[in-house]
């Protein structure tokens, strides 16, 4: 299990990272998401022992430090661009790192890289870049691995593939951190969300807990509007009308549904809006900046 | 650190760029020789070896250390690695190994340069040169630590290459230089750093003294005090320095 626990990050003095502590098991793909400049990155180098910081990060117990990168031996890792030797052939950059020419094959075919593996990898495009850096992360069956945008510059073909192998890791119980600004991507592979804001992390749910309790909105089909409009207002509840329906808050949905029904009026239709992780995010930010105004 | 080692050299002999240094060693010791005076002294100094080989040496270590962050592969390097000195030593290693594959290809050619032209190769000529090439070995440390650390601070490899080409050229002029211009505090200015580039002279000609003032003893254990500084600066360079 890799734990964090109030992790600060410094940069030349500045604090970049406040007190992030998160949890990943065995299994579980956690998927680190916030605007531009918010310390993605830097977290990723810092669980790398990269950075200098404040607090603690271990991987099934053992501490990593600036100095001390020991429990990194099973962490695999592609951060900001592939770290690739042009000079190499795809091959010769896989065997630097290889522990056994079996899991080296087996690498090679799982992402599909037997066409250009042999070619001086001056030559690759940046999605057989891309391939090369995830084949390097995912080497010597790594237990924590660390991908930061890993599906730049892959086409929709290797974007499902590397998806795949992320999931296929996973029910190996191997951990992964991925960062992605792609969050409908994202959103098919991770089973945690950690959004980050200015450094610190404003959520860290479950993605079962986030699809459940993001609803803030509902829809109703009634009929009788006029009637029900009349009883919503006389009863302070907002709402307003979209396409048809009544849209009104989730905190209001219990007692409209209490009024109509003791009224006698049913409900045509009731359910809450759907958003995706874009919306998700985008609102929670909001809702976050809104907070921080009025504070 | 073995693992370090074997991943540097891999990486080393898998660029072009070492081929081509033992490649231009030989052509500028081919120029040397036919523009020199192809005497006795030429052929201790290896017709002019031990500067060739500190001039490749810079433009190639400079390189060797830059490449890891203009292609980011130093990521992976540092937190595959167990500590950052492996990195750092081993990198030195090679770099040193190659300077002594240098010399022994400057060597050769001088031997058979001296076969061909049917000239006497004497004992003395021998000792000559195997004390050349222990010159140059302790030039090379000098030479490597001190670009790795000059390419840990500066970053910019071209920089780092005109340093090494003005302290090839023109190190022992300035030395010269400071030493006559503040003779009063010789006993001090002796043991500046560009002085130590005496030693690829001096240890197999004694009449390099009167430039150097330092004696043969005293100029070994500048050359290797000096690089142990480097590589404890560089080190510590490299360790801070962002990625």
């Amino acid at each position: 299990m890799l734990s964090v626990k109030d992790v600060t990050t410094f940069i030349q003095g500045k604090k970049i990272i406040h007190d992030i502590s998160l949890d990943i098991k065995p299994g579980e793909i956690v998927g680190l998401i916030g605007p531009n400049g918010t310390g993605k990155t830097t977290f990723m180098k810092t669980v790398l022992g990269l950075t200098k910081f404040t607090g603690s990060i271990s991987i099934d117990k053992q501490r990593i430090t600036e100095n001390n990168h020991q429990a990194l031996k099973k962490v695999g890792a592609l951060i900001e661009h592939p770290a690739i030797y042009p000079f190499l052939t795809g091959r010769q950059n896989l065997l630097l790192y290889s522990e056994s020419n079996k899991d080296l094959e087996e690498i090679i075919s799982t992402l599909k890289m037997e066409n250009f593996i042999d070619k001086k990898s001056k030559n690759y495009s940046l999605g057989m870049k891309q391939k090369l850096g995830i084949g390097i992360a995912l080497l010597n069956n790594p237990e924590l691995v660390i991908l930061d945008e890993p599906m730049n510059g892959l086409d929709i073909e290797s974007t499902i593939m590397i998806r795949d192998v992320i999931r296929k890791y996973a029910n190996q119980g191997c951990m992964f951190l991925i960062s992605s600004h792609i969050l409908g991507e994202l959103q098919k592979v991770m089973t945690q969300v950690v959004l980050l804001r200015s450094g610190k992390v404003i959520l860290n749910r479950s993605m079962d807990l986030l699809n459940q309790d993001s609803s803030k909105k509902y829809y109703v089909q009634v009929d009788k509007k006029n009637l029900i409009e009349n009883l919503l207002s006389r009863n302070n509840i907002d709402y307003q009308w979209v396409d048809n329906c009544l849209e009104i808050d989730s905190q209001d949905v219990k007692l409209m549904q209490d009024l109509i029904f003791q009224n006698g009026f049913y409900l045509n239709r009731l359910e809450p809006e759907k958003l995706n992780l874009e919306e998700k995010v985008i609102r929670i930010l909001s809702d976050k900046e809104g907070s921080n105004n009025e504070e | 650190m073995r693992n370090n080692l074997y991943q540097e050299t891999k990486k080393f002999w898998y660029q072009k760029k070492p081929l081509w240094g033992i490649l231009t060693l030989f052509i500028l010791m081919y120029y040397s020789l036919i523009t020199g005076h192809h005497n006795k002294m030429d052929i201790i100094q290896l017709f002019g070896a031990s500067q060739w080989i500190s001039i490749i040496l810079v433009t190639i270590s400079s390189d060797f250390l830059s490449m890891e962050y203009r292609d980011n592969t130093i990521i992976t390097m540092l937190y595959k690695s167990s500590n950052q000195f492996n990195i750092y030593f081993s990198k030195i290693i090679t770099l040193v190994l190659y300077s002594v594959l240098l010399s022994l290809c400057g060597i050769v050619f001088t031997i058979l340069e001296t076969i061909f032209s049917h000239q006497l190769l004497t004992i003395n000529i021998l000792r000559a040169l195997i004390c050349n090439m222990i010159e140059i070995f302790l030039y090379t440390i000098f030479i490597v630590t001190l670009s790795l650390l000059l390419i840990s601070l500066v970053k910019i490899d071209a920089i780092v290459i005109l340093i090494g080409l003005m302290l090839g050229f023109l190190g022992a002029t300035f030395s010269n230089i400071f030493t006559s211009l503040f003779h009063t505090w010789d006993r001090v200015i002796r043991w500046n750093p560009l002085n130590m580039i005496y030693i690829i002279n001096q240890l197999s000609d004694s009449k390099y003294f009167k430039y150097s003032l330092l004696n043969n003893m005293q100029l070994v254990l500048g050359t290797i005090g000096y690089a142990m500084i480097f590589l404890v600066i560089g080190y510590w360079t490299f360790k801070n320095r962002r990625v």
